[in-house]
């Protein structure tokens, strides 16, 4: 962990991070108004004292739906993401160390999820189900958790036919415990990273189906839905679709940076490899 | 591939059967008439909802063969004849916002790669970084409020002609071509470190004819996969865009469908976006198989 202190890019981004989160949980405190209170005859303000970015259609403060807002794309992403890089490692793991019938079939369900456009699945996740912030998150997970199962048991395997679990496993170690105390340790860095870089996508994505309608539903303030309401009124308050259209930018910048020092400080070999840019299918 | 696409139609169907309500409710529904209990059950009898859900996904799947994909509870047209009206604008969209990703990424990527390190890399590098962290709506957005409203160069909606693809093109091809710009960097970076690169600096080949004839063309191979795959997902991932840019394609007929709670066409949707994207894999393998002599000598031998 010395490492993580000294790395002062990293310490910066993750800061950053932290920072961003903190505000999202302090969002009553900080918020001048509330995010909920509307008023016809207030709708469309400029900037000013009572309300720092202007008020939208129905007369909410920009400033404090736009904080709230961090709630759900932030802790929503992180959310999703610590659900699928637990899921899809276990699934990996389990089928990299079990190997055989289990391995290959475990394996073609991973290609069938894989099979889909990431867009497409999330559709027709959303679409049968219906919208909601809670069907939107199922829609993404089960896009994504394949990529994590691949990689961690891609990882697994390399390391299974190594001395050091093999000498584990004669010192009459349980399968479960190779895999916890030998094997976990080993493998998971690249699957952190990779999970790390997906915090930004996942964000992304959470707010693109709001904006098309499929996630987090009005009058819950979440920056992709803002973004669709305000579009209607583009043309005369541009404002309505630049603060929140900023926000998710500058938010997903500072995951994304974060995630690439933290590839950099585990993994300096693949510093040219790219950042979001989902991983080729695998090919065996 | 055949259990792959089999996977999909269980997924595709498994989803519409959980889903609420069913289709004798719907086309009822669709009908504007007040339904009872005698009728609905009448209607599902006929429409064979009351049976099993093994014998009602094979039967789905025996018109799914025969290119059944039933009729839409809206207009009640067949599904297919739904689909091939919007597939040709989203093939249209994705081809030329691939053509314009090509067009930019490969000479910036193998600019990136011949000036390493220095200024030109960088900012390359720190654009595609934004372009890869820019959702696309927030930047069709943009473009609109620049070119559209600000300039009025371009048509801010609508248009399904050449002016009307330009915004919507390029709104698709930012990210990808951020994330292409740094495959062809890495990929001509990789190839400019191997000895056959030195053996020919040595006898006095000229620099740009090296990198144009040798570098690029081995550089590009793994290009081509990618190439392949970034086109389905494009095919796959239009839907935002259309429906920011009014584009009359397949994403955004997706989207009104799921809106109308017209199911068949959803279920019409994945099953071609699943079945095209697998084939457009497949057929990125095998020209990647023709292309490198290496792979294809390898698979002749075994």
């Amino acid at each position: 962990m010395a490492g993580f202190i000294h790395n002062r890019r990293l310490l910066f981004f993750a800061a950053l991070c932290l920072l961003i989160c903190l505000a999202a949980l302090a969002a009553p405190l900080i918020a001048p108004n509330d995010p909920y209170k509307t008023s016809l005859l207030k709708a469309f303000l400029p900037p000013g004292a009572e309300f720092p970015l202007g008020t939208d259609r129905l007369g909410r403060c920009l400033f404090s739906r736009i904080i709230y807002g961090a709630r759900m794309s932030v802790f929503a992403a992180l959310f999703l993401v610590g659900v699928i890089f637990t899921f899809g490692t276990a699934v990996g793991v389990i089928s990299g160390y079990v190997g055989g019938r289990a391995d290959s079939f475990i394996m073609r369900v991973t290609d069938i999820f894989l099979a889909f456009p990431d867009l497409v699945l999330a559709i027709a996740v959303a679409g049968f189900l219906g919208g909601g912030l809670t069907n939107a998150l199922i829609a993404l997970g089960c896009v994504s958790w394949s990529k994590y199962a691949r990689l961690a048991r891609s990882q697994v395997l390399a390391l299974k036919g190594s001395a050091f679990i093999e000498a584990a496993r004669l010192g009459g170690n349980s399968p479960l415990q190779i895999i916890r105390r030998h094997i976990l340790p080993n493998a998971v860095g690249p699957v952190v990273v990779t999970a790390a870089l997906d915090i930004g996508v996942m964000m992304m994505g959470i707010a693109g189906l709001s904006f098309l309608g499929l996630g987090v539903s009005p009058p819950v303030p979440e920056w992709g839905s803002m973004l669709n309401e305000g579009r209607m009124y583009f043309h005369q308050h541009p404002a309505q679709v630049f603060y929140p259209g900023a926000a998710i930018f500058l938010t997903i910048i500072v995951f994304n940076l974060f995630g690439d020092s933290l590839r950099d400080w585990l993994d300096p070999r693949q510093r040219t490899r790219a950042v979001c840019e989902p991983e080729p299918l695998a090919k065996e | 591939m055949i259990p792959i696409l089999f996977g999909v139609t269980l997924i595709n169907f498994g989803l519409m059967y959980i889903s609420p309500g069913d289709a004798a409710e719907r086309t009822l529904i669709a009908d504007g008439a007040r339904v009872s209990a005698e009728v609905l059950e009448a209607r599902r009898a006929e429409l064979g909802l009351n049976r099993p859900f093994a014998v009602q996904y094979f039967h789905w799947l025996k018109n799914l063969a025969r290119g059944d994909l039933g009729e839409s509870y809206a207009t009640g047209r067949p599904v297919w004849a739904v689909l091939s009206e919007s597939l040709p604008n989203t093939v249209l969209l994705a081809g030329s916002a691939m053509l314009l990703t090509i067009l930019i990424s490969i000479p910036l990527g193998l600019l990136a790669a011949v000036r390493q390190n220095t200024a030109v890399d960088n900012i390359l590098r720190a654009g595609s970084f934004m372009g890869l962290s820019m959702p696309s709506f927030v930047l069709a957005l943009v473009l609109i409020y620049v070119f559209g409203l600000k300039l009025k160069l371009l048509p801010v909606v609508g248009g399904t002609g050449l002016k009307g693809l330009i915004l919507p093109s390029v709104t698709l091809a930012a990210a990808l071509t951020s994330g292409f710009v740094r495959q062809v960097r890495a990929a001509v970076l990789e190839e400019l470190g191997r000895g056959y690169v030195l053996g020919a600096r040595a006898r006095g080949v000229k620099e740009r004819y090296i990198l144009y004839f040798n570098v690029l063309k081995n550089a590009l191979l793994p290009i081509v996969t990618l190439i392949g795959i970034s086109f389905g997902r494009l095919l796959g991932g239009t839907a935002v865009v259309e429906i920011i840019f009014m584009w009359p394609g397949l994403g955004r007929m997706a989207v009104e469908a799921i809106s109308q709670r017209d199911y068949p066409v959803v279920q019409g949707y994945v099953m071609w976006m699943a079945a095209i994207f697998v084939a457009v894999n497949l057929v990125a393998d095998i020209s990647y198989r023709l292309l490198n002599p290496r792979v294809r000598y390898a698979d002749e031998a075994a």
